[in-house]
């Protein structure tokens, strides 16, 4: 469990900061050798621009910047509720299907259960942004925390697997979603305009996240500034509260912990709502800031998944994540500017799994080199030399 | 067995009493249960959308039970099955050593790409399913390396290995056929077992098809599934999975290699102990795992279907790790666990067709088999005990 016990130090940043620039470095060889092996082998593909999009775009048109920041508000969001989990040793790998419950809920309420609220009581509030925005909020919210509930409770009573029921719970979702908008036969939220099916009507103006920038290709909303509002909460409940300590205590020993009186089950209950919380409430900014501004079926795309790998790289830390998030919604970015050319945007998977790949490697490739110069003190020092001029080459980049 | 005298001399005889499996009948008791808690589940959820008028509690229950109970459902089943079956066996090979591979899911996506590509090129698709193996074992070694000698944390990987192969195929699928899918190749041709030499007509003899027109009998068999039909007019990977369902519980609970899979996956360092080389057990056993995954992806490209697009997995590959867990880590209850899973799915199609008043929206309906996942993981069925070091990588020098 190095991953649990590197989350503990909170000291060793400068560790933590190496490790991903050369997890990085590794991903990007390994994807530039996949590009070359393709250009190599076939011509289908074109890699025309290739390096402008994924690169100088960025320099030359600035409101490719702020995509950027928008992509991260959402994968802030699911990276944390992976992270918050991960305290209590659990994994939510259910981001995905909260994040679209989260998400439809928040279209639902502020669509279609709102106008026929202000139908049948005719009070103004209930179309103020005062109102409007935080109950979205927590519509949101509570729809992902139901899916959290399920896993947590299941884990907690049952002790079936969190990862399996929150991947079951995931289709699940996704199928709840569709009976929700998926069709005018049956769907209770679908729209009733122009629109078609397997969206909502758009949400009520004062529900929307307006733009920071006023541009019109510059999507970055204050849904940004929300979801580091919530990094901050979070970081603060589980570093610096009672509850965070026991949260932190079952993740790390369940027996211990429980032999000093806290009860386990209870706080993976709360930390598997509160996680499915989270992923809801990256559905809802999502929703409420992004044109135009209504629920379309498989908006979330692959961020819920990718939430996964951003805590993973941020090796669950707050201030980790929010970098690595900017990095992931830099690929997410990258991945909408390769859209225009012949390149597939699909290689950004490709290059997602090299980076977890080699995230996991050099902690590994640390622990090798600490246990070889073990050896190397217990043998004699000329024989050691030669073993480590033997060693693998990760081990070497890792010396340097 | 020799492997029980060679027990019983060492401390660890204890161990292996409590690997032993269950008995057959309580599991297909239990199962029988299960379905009736469906039952209720499918009746109350229709009432809902229904509302008016009540349907009779007992002609839906004889509804369910007569699309249960159709040769057509457990014809289906098979093909349905069968991709998870295999999957959820190599599952119990790592599972049993100590791996948790969440990577079955990419190995399958893998294997079903891999089984088109190759029997693009050659034509012939029994080459692609020996490729189709062939690549599952390799990314099954990739994760070994990963987890078992890089110690990496074993979900992780198996995130990335999803990953990887959902983008790899992917771009691979563009870069060679220039489309987000591939054109349609040879698929397997389907064996009618009746028409073999001296077995077909043998095996004619235990199907019910025979006998529907005798009297008296004839009206009742068809109301029950007829299994051997069932069987007929099938592609030859179901038989050959159907073959390996005997083959992997044989190696697995039969022989010294798979009591020191399990002992691994109960404790590495008392294995270790008694002189076990830890690390090469699980290499074999995740590599296996790969392979018949592999395999599973094989079924649905080329056995199932003639095509590769993407989502073609959907989730197979989670649901069989559900059905391993649901088998509790034994090779026959993951097998009968799959075919559980495979019949919900085929049960899908038909109820909505065929039970009068049926009125649950279709995405709802195709729930059912996702549901019957968690209340099985849940212990709805009797709980489930896991290896007690899974998870876990093994390193020599603790204890």
């Amino acid at each position: 469990m190095s991953l649990q016990k590197s989350l503990l130090d909170q000291d060793k940043l400068t560790d933590t900061v190496l490790d991903t620039i050369i997890s990085l470095i590794l991903a990007a060889l390994a994807i530039y050798i996949f590009v070359i092996f393709l250009a190599l082998t076939g011509n289908q593909i074109i890699f025309d621009g290739f390096f402008t999009n994924i690169f100088t775009v960025y320099f030359t048109n600035p409101s490719r910047i702020g995509n950027v920041l928008y992509w991260a508000t959402p994968l802030i969001l699911t990276a944390l509720a992976v992270a918050i989990a991960f305290q209590a040793g659990l994994f939510n790998i259910g981001g995905q299907g909260q994040m679209a419950l989260g998400g439809v809920f928040t279209a639902a309420w502020g669509a279609v259960i709102i106008k026929n609220l202000y139908r049948s009581t005719k009070l103004t509030i209930l179309y103020s942004p005062l109102f409007l925005i935080p109950t979205s909020l927590l519509i949101g919210f509570i729809a992902g925390a139901i899916f959290g509930f399920i896993p947590g409770w299941l884990k907690a009573k049952t002790g079936a697997h969190e990862v399996i029921t929150t991947i079951m719970l995931n289709q699940i979702a996704s199928s709840v979603v569709k009976y929700l908008v998926g069709s005018s036969e049956y769907s209770p939220f679908i729209s009733q305009s122009q629109y078609g099916y397997s969206q909502t009507d758009p949400i009520n103006e004062g529900a929307r996240l307006g733009k920071i920038f006023n541009s019109s290709d510059n999507y970055l909303h204050w849904g940004f500034l929300i979801s580091l509002l919530v990094l901050l909460i979070i970081h603060i409940v589980i570093y610096r509260t009672n509850f965070g300590f026991q949260l932190r205590a079952v993740g790390f020993n369940k027996e211990a912990a429980e032999a000093a009186g806290i009860n386990s089950d209870r706080m993976i209950i709360y930390a598997m709502t509160l996680s499915g919380g989270v992923a809801g409430l990256a559905g809802a900014t999502f929703i409420m800031g992004t044109y135009p501004y209504k629920y379309f079926v498989d908006f979330q795309g692959t961020l819920g998944f990718d939430g996964i790998a951003v805590s993973l790289i941020a090796q669950n830390s707050p201030l980790g994540i929010a970098i690595a998030a900017i990095f992931f919604g830099y690929l997410t970015q990258t991945q909408t500017n390769l859209s225009v050319t012949q390149i597939p945007g699909d290689l950004i998977f490709v290059f997602q799994a090299w980076v977890i790949i080699f995230a996991v490697a050099p902690n590994l490739s640390r622990m090798i080199y600490h246990r070889k110069k073990r050896i190397a003190a217990e043998e004699q020092e000329a024989r050691a030399s030669e073993e480590s001029d033997s060693s693998e080459p990760e081990t070497k980049e890792e010396l340097i | 067995m020799t492997t029980v005298t060679e027990s019983s001399k060492t401390p660890l005889a204890e161990m292996f009493q409590r690997v032993k499996s269950n008995s057959l009948l309580r599991v297909l008791l239990r199962i029988f249960i299960f379905i009736e808690i469906i039952i209720l589940i499918l009746y109350l959820t229709n009432q809902v959308f229904l509302q008016t008028p009540i349907i009779n509690p007992i002609s839906f229950h004889r509804w369910i039970w007569e699309d249960i109970l159709s040769t057509f459902t457990f014809a289906q089943m098979l093909l349905a099955a069968m991709p998870i079956m295999l999957t959820a066996m190599g599952a119990t090979f790592n599972e049993r050593a100590g791996n948790i591979n969440i990577g079955l899911e990419g190995i399958m996506i893998w294997g079903a790409w891999t089984a088109v590509y190759v029997t693009y090129v050659t034509n012939n698709p029994f080459l692609g399913a020996l490729a189709a193996v062939f690549a599952g074992a390799m990314i099954g070694l990739l994760h070994a390396i990963m987890t078992i000698t890089f110690k990496a944390e074993q979900i992780v990987t198996g995130v990335a290995i999803n990953l990887l192969a959902l983008g790899m195929t992917q771009v691979l699928t563009l870069q060679i056929w220039g489309k987000q899918f591939t054109p349609t190749v040879n698929k397997m041709q389907p064996i009618k077992i009746f028409e073999i030499p001296v077995l077909g007509p043998i095996l004619k003899v235990f199907s019910f098809e025979t006998y529907y027109n005798v009297p008296v009998i004839g009206g009742f068999l068809k109301g029950i599934p007829d299994i051997v039909g069932a069987l007929n007019n099938k592609h030859p990977l179901i038989y050959i999975g159907l073959l390996l369902i005997p083959l992997c519980h044989i190696l697995l609970f039969k022989t010294n290699i798979g009591l020191r899979i399990r002992v691994i996956g109960e404790h590495p360092q008392a294995a270790a102990t008694a002189g076990i080389n830890v690390h090469k057990y699980q290499y074999f056993a995740v590599i296996l795992s790969g392979a018949l995954a592999g395999l599973g992806g094989a079924v649905l490209s080329i056995g199932n279907n003639n095509i590769y697009k993407s989502g073609i997995v959907g989730g197979r590959g989670f649901i069989a790790l559900a059905a391993m867990i649901f088998g509790k880590w034994t090779i026959i209850g993951s097998a009968l666990a799959s075919m559980l899973f495979g019949y919900f799915f085929s049960l899908n199609i038909n109820l909505s067709i065929t039970v009068p008043a049926f009125s649950i929206p279709p995405p709802l309906v195709n729930t059912i088999p996702y549901i019957v996942a968690i209340l099985a993981l849940a212990g709805f069925i009797g709980k489930a005990r896991p290896p007690k070091h899974i998870g876990k990588p093994y390193d020599p020098t603790e204890d």
